[in-house]
């Protein structure tokens, strides 16, 4: 028997709504602007396309931020420190959060610029953390499945998007077969991310909503395409799934 | 009744491209969206973004509003809300230039039991997401509409574009499937399905 009584949800603060609304208020009076100018332009003269089009342009421009400046698809080298202080604020995160994983071993860390995805856990309690500059954002995750992956393959544990403040990124997590020495990953827009492969798992994460096509899972036979067709953690994070920033 | 009535005085300026009176109807019923984009993703920081590009679409789409006098946006609203969950990675990337210029989150907690409240309410909505896992996409939808957002069920249908026999159809089978106990005090209006 489920008890279906509205879950709570927590307030939106007043300053949430005016800094929310004026945000709002911008953005359909550039956009009306916008569209002004281009069918202004639809009628000049050349050369006054030309030039129009750079002011578009230039507006379009504006305001695109990095937002994950520094990101890189192919993990790198940590910094001196930079593990142990992500390793710190998501042991922080995940306590007040009431997660065992806090307290469990790290057992993969993949490291691209200035941010550090940690997967904390065992058999028993696993929890994905991402660490920046400025956010620390944790997501439960599927204890790792039993039995083992299969020789050679990858299967995937946990995938799902997020958004923070206007940054969404998608999350991956599984396990690797005993001989597999690095994954790539083939987003649905054709780019590509390394993973980083340790003890058994794999992990990445990227700015955007992008799915997964495929693997590429090298081993020491060379590298095979495994199709992973997850162009879904496209599919929200709606009731189904349990991936979730904070 | 006054502030229906005023949703149609305040969209009929909105066709005009009246960004100030867009503005109101976001002060008025942005709590409404977001309470139901948390309850249909289960995720606080997805449900903040996607409440913002709810009403950046409907900005978009304007002028298919049609209010009558007495009528709430807030069906509309939710419709276009529902829509943005279902394609949402498509929504985000409409509008993440947008969302890139958002401001800087005041309501960001600021202390560890602000962070801890919220992270409370998100492992509730987590145990919710769970149990609600045996369900379709479109019975949830019905679920959080008729359950958690206080629709009738004649405002549900014209948020999905559904016969309304439909929605009591759909919640009909999430209540089977979930051998759910209902509150009927959570029930709007005299709708209550036998």
């Amino acid at each position: 028997m489920i008890d279906l009584s509205p879950p709570f949800v927590p307030p939106l603060s007043d300053a949430w709504i005016e800094a929310r609304r004026r945000h709002l208020i911008a953005e359909v009076t550039t956009r009306s602007r916008g569209r002004l100018t281009r069918r202004r332009m639809a009628v000049g003269m050349g050369a006054l396309i030309a030039s129009s089009a750079a002011v578009v342009f230039g507006v379009v421009g504006i305001g695109e931020q990095a937002a994950f400046a520094g990101w890189t698809s192919t993990p790198t080298p940590a910094a001196a420190g930079q593990t142990a202080t992500a390793t710190a604020a998501c042991q922080a995160r995940l306590r007040a959060a009431g997660s065992s994983a806090a307290d469990s071993p790290v057992s993969l860390v993949d490291t691209r610029g200035p941010f550090t995805l940690l997967v904390f856990g065992d058999s028993a309690s696993t929890a994905l953390c991402v660490s920046g500059a400025t956010f620390t954002s944790i997501t439960p995750s599927e204890p790792p499945a039993v039995p083992a992956v299969s020789s050679g393959n990858v299967v995937v544990g946990h995938a799902s998007y997020t958004s923070r403040n206007g940054q969404p990124y998608t999350l991956i997590e599984g396990q690797v077969g005993s001989s597999v020495t690095g994954v790539g990953l083939v987003l649905g827009d054709g780019s590509n991310v390394t993973a980083t492969v340790n003890g058994g798992r794999f992990a990445a994460w990227w700015p955007g909503v992008d799915g997964i096509a495929s693997a590429q899972v090298t081993t020491a036979q060379g590298t095979t395409t495994q199709p992973l067709d997850i162009a879904t953690p496209t599919s929200p994070p709606q009731v189904h799934n349990s991936g979730q920033g904070s | 009744m006054e502030q229906a009535s005023d949703d149609e005085l305040l969209w009929r300026r909105i066709a005009t491209g009246d960004s100030k009176a867009f503005g109101t109807i976001f002060e008025r019923h942005a709590r409404k969206v977001f309470a139901f984009l948390v309850r249909r993703t289960a995720d606080i920081s997805l449900a903040e973004d996607l409440t913002s590009v709810t009403f950046l679409e409907a900005w978009r789409h304007r002028n298919r509003c049609q209010l009558g006098p007495g009528d709430s946006a807030v069906p509309w609203l939710l419709g276009i809300a529902n829509n943005c969950v279902r394609s949402s990675n498509r929504s985000l990337r409409r509008y993440r230039r947008a969302l890139a210029r958002l401001p800087e989150d005041p309501s960001t907690p600021n202390t560890e039991d602000e962070a801890v409240a919220r992270l409370d309410a998100q492992g509730a909505l987590n145990a919710i997401a769970a149990a609600l896992r045996s369900l379709s996409p479109e019975e949830v939808e019905a679920v959080v509409l008729v359950y958690w957002t206080d629709l009738s069920y004649e405002q549900a249908a014209e948020t999905l574009g559904i016969p309304i026999g439909t929605v009591r159809s759909r919640l009909a089978r999430a209540r089977k499937k979930l051998g759910a106990s209902l509150d009927p005090s959570t029930i709007s209006g005299s709708e209550v399905s036998p």
